[in-house]
């Protein structure tokens, strides 16, 4: 069925009627064929039977008169029968009585032919018992292979049975009749056979005919999708129909065609209308956009030059300010007539102010363009607040003001703009302090909230001054506005500081509230929120922790916020504190102590107090030989003079500025207790630290490239009073040609010059390492850019034109030695100003606020070989070791190039750890050939990188690199006097 | 009973054809009563349809017994009649009238006497047929065959069976 399933149409049509034509041709031709070999034998029969009959009418009368003769002659007309090959005539008894052969009749065939019809005779003989007729004639077939038929004849007279004729006849007459009959019905089959296929393969076109025009058209229109193509209707029958059919969806396909042709078409024209339009109003868009750009490049040039022309503006008049600052300066310096000196502090107030309006003016316009943008730093927030603070500490003492900062005792390290924040507390502060005649200010930050995230903290800054009123409160952040006209008049000022501060706070996410009453003093305050620092810039809380718990310390000061900020300190580290308020209650307290058994161990002593002063406290505790050993701290917002001092110096106190900073607070009291502990001298340690204006950089060779004479004499001046050797350029192009003549330490540079600019020739002097960076050659020169532009963005600008560093015209000594110290670490000395005022250590910072000068313990300042060291090595060597030095200092260097490699790697990676150790040999084997410079070098580093990252690692490492250099020559140099 | 009889009769008939073991003229009367069979007589010659059939022996009786034998028997619906007469006796009452050798002088006297009638005449005597008998029968080979002049039964107006005539030597 399946290979029927795949025929196609044509030869399923075929095959059904062929199938149909040959299975009824079949039957006919078997009927027919059955039909014809029965009636065939039964005419046979009949014929032989007639025969028989005959034969024996015949033959009566010979068996009558017993004349075989005349039966032989009468069997003999059988000859005429050529299928009967036997014959035979029996007398009643089967007894023979005459016989036929036929002439090819063997005898052997003739005996089983008889043997045949005795069978038969016998199986007739039993019927014939029963059967009441026997003489009837009758012809039967019989015979397996040789199919045979015998007919028997009775041979009768007047009812007298005479005998019977027996013919036996083989049928072969039949056999060929059928035969031929048969073949003739297989050729009649066969030929109706072919007919019908011929018929069929005509007929079944009228059907599949149709279909398969049906389906070419079908497949033309598949493939070329003409639809106007139509298939002729042959037929009215159900092909017609389908063929209708199929041209009539044809048809409508057509229709749709064309009407979706149409609609396209429409559509098209649509489309092409509205694009047109679109296009119109598009170009009329874009003209507008180009117009509107043009407008909006036009607002910010004239922006962009407004900001060049305040940008300009501050460079042109910070450069005559510059001068104006940097001479007043040096013109304290020089012995001045008291009257002079007061002229001069006026000169010098008024330039400060002077720059302050101007740098006010820029941070607003900058504000108000919108250019100012905040950084993301981490920071540690305590530590700038504080130091912000200190910086008004002489302001305050000046105008005998308690200035305080309360701060929680946990350090807060979060990231946002720390320069920022300092401006809006130093405006704050500042403000405060200027409206504030007597009592105290104070500056408090605390926690509202903190997360794992995020900090909120309330930054407030108090003050008793004289308050401002309502309806001046409503306008004061406005610009130019003061509480009224007259307190500009009085207390100076822009006017722009809040307006500036309102601002930056806002931009930081807060509010700045102000709360006031005429009179009473000021609060303003605002709420700001911070994310967490990354871990590394908190200060290690766990140690400052560590070694002061469960001391007792005593805080005297008459000033309550001042005595509950101490406390609250001193409570946070652990330590048990009290508090008096004047030196008669400290003194009890302390004895009472001292007889409970459990004495202060430390007192904190405001150094001005009604009655009796800080020193004088000092000297009384001192001259109580049982309250001797308790450490003595004063705390101060300036320099003790006279008597004052002496008092101090002999009760051996120590002295810190207020406000305290917590963490030199913190700093001051292990050293104490460290003194304590090892009795070590005290001296030793704390005269490292020195104030950036009391630096000197005696030898280092610097070149100032600056085109401005003024700035040229004003930084020249300084720098040659500092005790550098200064060289000077004009511009960038002279500066390179200098640097080519000779080398120098550092390289002050001007950024804006005639000729080539700083920035140029910084490039041309990188440019110039980077090719020529030999073996011998300074490892990297220093350029410190010195610029008049105040815009962010500069400092920058500079680093990226290849500049180490950063300096902001006008600048005073301070500034430049901050900076130089940075970059000629081996050259910083501390001027010994005072010799004899030894008594006070100088504030354990790095950064001393800016007070009055201090007196310090102060060894020479170390060269860059202990002398000392050199001899006892020398001492060795003619004990019995010769040659020792020469080994010594070989080996030293060896292992400091190594060494200083080593720090260089660990420098560029940050590997703090790695930093610490290689830091910590070199400072070592530095000390060991008396390099006392280049140990302390290696010392601050190490101590550095054990606190915590060391940002600026590489600038030490760059100091140390050079100190080198110059201990080399020394070595050298030691080594040649020897020989 | 009446197939005993038949078997019977059949087993008669059947030794009065076997000329070898019977006598001769057991035989011929045989042959006498089978003649009649083949002959047809002209049509009111029997008064009606069951008049016996009189075969007639005239002269000397060679038979013997014998003729019992087809006596009693029948010929269609005739009952065969056997009538042993002289030669001088009326012989129109005879169908078939036998002469036996014995008589070989008188027989041309009988036939005269029977001329133009229709009764069939039998002989064994040599030269019957020619000499105006019907059936001459004469024995050869063993076998009792005859002769017959279809002239002597045309003129008695017999219709003799092609059959018989088939069996016989025509001698005229």
């Amino acid at each position: 069925m399946i290979v029927f399933d795949k025929l196609s149409i044509k030869n399923k049509l075929m095959m059904v009627m062929l199938l149909t034509s040959a299975l009824v041709l079949l039957v006919v031709g078997v009927a027919l064929a059955v039909n014809e070999t029965y009636s065939q034998r039964k005419v046979a029969q009949a014929q032989l039977v007639t025969l028989a009959d005959v034969i024996g009418a015949n033959t009566a009368s010979a068996l009558l008169f017993n004349d075989i003769k005349a039966a032989e002659q009468n069997l003999a007309v059988l000859r005429a029968k050529s299928d009967v090959p036997y014959a035979v005539i029996d007398d009643p008894e089967n007894k023979m009585l005459a016989e036929y052969r036929a002439a090819d009749l063997t005898d052997k065939q003739r005996d089983q032919i008889r043997r045949w019809g005795a069978e038969l005779d016998k199986h007739d003989a039993k019927q014939e018992m029963k059967s009441e007729q026997v003489t009837l004639s009758e012809g039967k077939f019989f015979g397996g292979q040789n199919r045979m038929l015998v007919v028997k004849a009775p041979i009768q007279q007047d009812g007298q049975t005479l005998g019977c004729v027996v013919i036996y006849s083989d049928l072969h007459e039949l056999s060929e009749n059928l035969n031929r009959y048969y073949w003739i019905i297989a050729g009649l089959l066969v030929a109706s056979l072919v007919l019908a296929a011929l018929l069929a393969a005509r007929f079944q076109a009228v059907i599949s005919g149709p279909i398969l025009q049906l389906r070419g058209a079908m497949r033309e229109i598949a493939t070329t999708r003409d639809y106007a193509v139509r298939v002729m209707r042959a037929s009215d029958d159900e092909l017609g129909a389908l063929v209708d059919g199929f041209n009539d969806m044809l048809a409508q396909v057509q229709r749709r065609d064309a009407e979706l042709a149409h609609y396209s078409a429409g559509l098209e024209a649509e489309v092409a209308a509205r694009t047109l339009d679109l296009s119109a109003a598009n170009t009329e868009l874009r003209h507008l956009v180009d117009e509107l750009s043009v407008a909006k490049e036009r607002a910010e040039a004239a922006n962009q030059a407004k900001s060049q022309f305040l940008a300009n503006m501050s460079h042109e008049i910070r450069t005559p300010m510059n001068g104006i600052l940097g001479m007043v300066d040096l013109l304290m310096e020089t012995g001045l007539q008291s009257k002079q000196r007061h002229f001069m502090d006026i000169v010098h107030q008024s330039g400060v102010n002077l720059l302050n309006v101007i740098n006010d003016i820029l941070d607003f316009s900058k504000i108000e363009s919108g250019k100012l943008e905040l950084e993301s730093i981490d920071f540690n927030l305590l530590e700038q607040v504080e130091e912000t603070v200190t910086l008004f500490a002489e302001q305050a003492q000046r105008k005998g003001l308690e200035l305080a900062c309360s701060l929680p005792s946990k350090a807060v390290a979060v990231s946002g703009d720390p320069v920022r924040l300092r401006q809006v507390l130093a405006n704050l502060v500042g403000n405060a302090i200027k409206f504030t005649e007597h009592g105290e200010v104070i500056a408090q930050v605390s926690v509202i909230e903190q997360s794992a995230t995020a900090y909120r903290l309330r930054f407030e800054v108090r003050d008793t001054g004289i308050g401002i009123s309502e309806e001046a409160r409503r306008s004061i952040f406005n610009a130019f506005d003061q509480a009224d006209g007259s307190t500009t008049r009085k207390y100076g000022g822009t006017g722009l500081g809040l307006t500036i501060v309102k601002q930056l706070v806002a931009m930081m996410g807060g509010e700045i509230v102000v709360e006031s009453a005429v009179g009473r003093g000021s609060n303003f305050w605002f709420v700001l929120e911070f994310q967490r620092a990354a871990d590394g810039t908190v200060v290690r809380e766990a140690e400052l922790l560590s070694d002061l718990k469960g001391l007792r310390a005593l805080v005297v000061d008459d000033n309550r916020t001042n005595r509950e900020i101490l406390s609250h300190l001193l409570d946070a580290w652990g330590m048990r504190s009290d508090s008096a308020v004047d030196g008669a209650e400290a003194l009890r307290l302390l004895n009472d102590a001292r007889q409970g058994g459990d004495p202060y161990t430390v007192a904190l002593l405001d150094g001005i107090m009604p009655g009796m002063s800080g020193p004088d406290l000092a000297l009384a505790i001192y001259n109580e030989l049982q309250l001797r050993d308790t450490k003595l701290i004063l705390l101060t917002s300036a320099t003790f003079r006279g008597d004052q001092y002496d008092k101090a110096r002999q009760a051996r106190a120590l002295h810190m500025h207020k406000p305290v900073r917590k963490a030199a607070l913190h700093r001051c009291l292990r050293k104490l207790l460290k003194d304590v502990d090892t009795d070590r001298p005290r001296s030793e340690e704390e005269n490292s630290l020195d104030a950036p204006q009391h630096l000197r950089f005696p030898g280092a060779r610097v070149l100032l490239v600056e085109d401005n004479p003024v700035n040229r004499e004003v930084a020249g001046t300084m720098l040659i009073q500092a005790g550098c050797e200064v060289d000077i350029a004009g511009n960038g192009r002279e500066a390179i040609d200098r640097l080519a003549q000779q080398a120098y330490d550092v390289v002050l540079m001007d950024c804006q010059m005639p000729v080539m600019d700083g920035f140029q020739a910084t490039a041309v002097i990188r440019a110039r390492e980077r090719s020529g960076g030999g073996s011998g050659a300074p490892p990297r020169l220093s350029i410190v850019a010195v610029t008049a532009h105040a815009i962010r963005g500069d400092r920058e600008r500079c680093l990226e034109a290849g500049m180490d560093d950063y300096l902001c015209k006008p600048f005073v000594w301070k500034e430049l030695a901050t900076v130089l110290k940075r970059w000629l670490p081996a050259f910083a000395q501390t001027v010994d100003q005072a010799a004899g005022r030894v008594a006070f250590m100088a504030p354990v910072s790095d950064e001393t606020p800016p007070v009055a000068p201090v007196a310090m313990v102060q060894n020479n300042p170390p060269a860059v070989l202990d002398m000392a060291v050199l001899k006892s090595i020398r001492e060795m060597q003619r004990n019995g070791s010769p040659g020792l030095m020469e080994r010594l200092i070989d080996l030293y260097q060896r292992g400091a190039s190594t060494l200083l490699e080593q720090l260089r790697g660990a420098a560029d990676t940050g590997e703090r750890e790695e930093l610490r150790t290689v830091a910590h040999t070199l400072k070592s084997s530095s000390a060991n050939v008396g390099a006392m410079r280049m140990q302390r070098l290696c010392k601050e580093l190490e101590m550095m990188a054990r606190a915590g990252p060391v940002p600026d690692a590489m600038v030490y490492v760059m100091a140390i690199e050079q100190e080198f250099a110059k201990v080399r020559t020394a070595l050298r140099g030691q080594l040649t006097q020897e020989k | 009973m009446r197939r005993w009889l038949a078997f019977l009769i059949a087993v008669l008939v059947a030794r009065s054809v076997c000329p070898e073991v019977y006598d001769e003229y057991a035989v011929k009367a045989a042959y006498l009563y089978n003649f009649a069979k083949f002959v047809e007589w002209p049509s009111g010659t029997f008064s009606n349809h069951d008049a016996p059939l009189v075969i007639c022996i005239a002269g000397d009786n060679p038979f013997g017994d014998t003729l019992a034998a087809i006596s009693n028997k029948n010929v269609d619906s005739h009952p065969v009649e056997v009538r042993i007469i002289s030669l001088t006796a009326r012989l129109d009452q005879c169908h078939v009238v036998f002469i036996g050798r014995a008589d070989q002088e008188q027989f041309k006297t009988v036939l005269l006497k029977l001329a133009r009638l229709p009764v069939l005449t039998v002989s064994d005597i040599n030269g019957f047929a020619q000499a105006g008998g019907m059936i001459e029968l004469f024995k050869t080979e063993q076998r009792i065959r005859f002769n017959i002049s279809i002239q002597a039964t045309h003129r008695a107006n017999l219709k003799l069976s092609s059959q018989l005539l088939k069996l016989a030597t025509i001698v005229d």
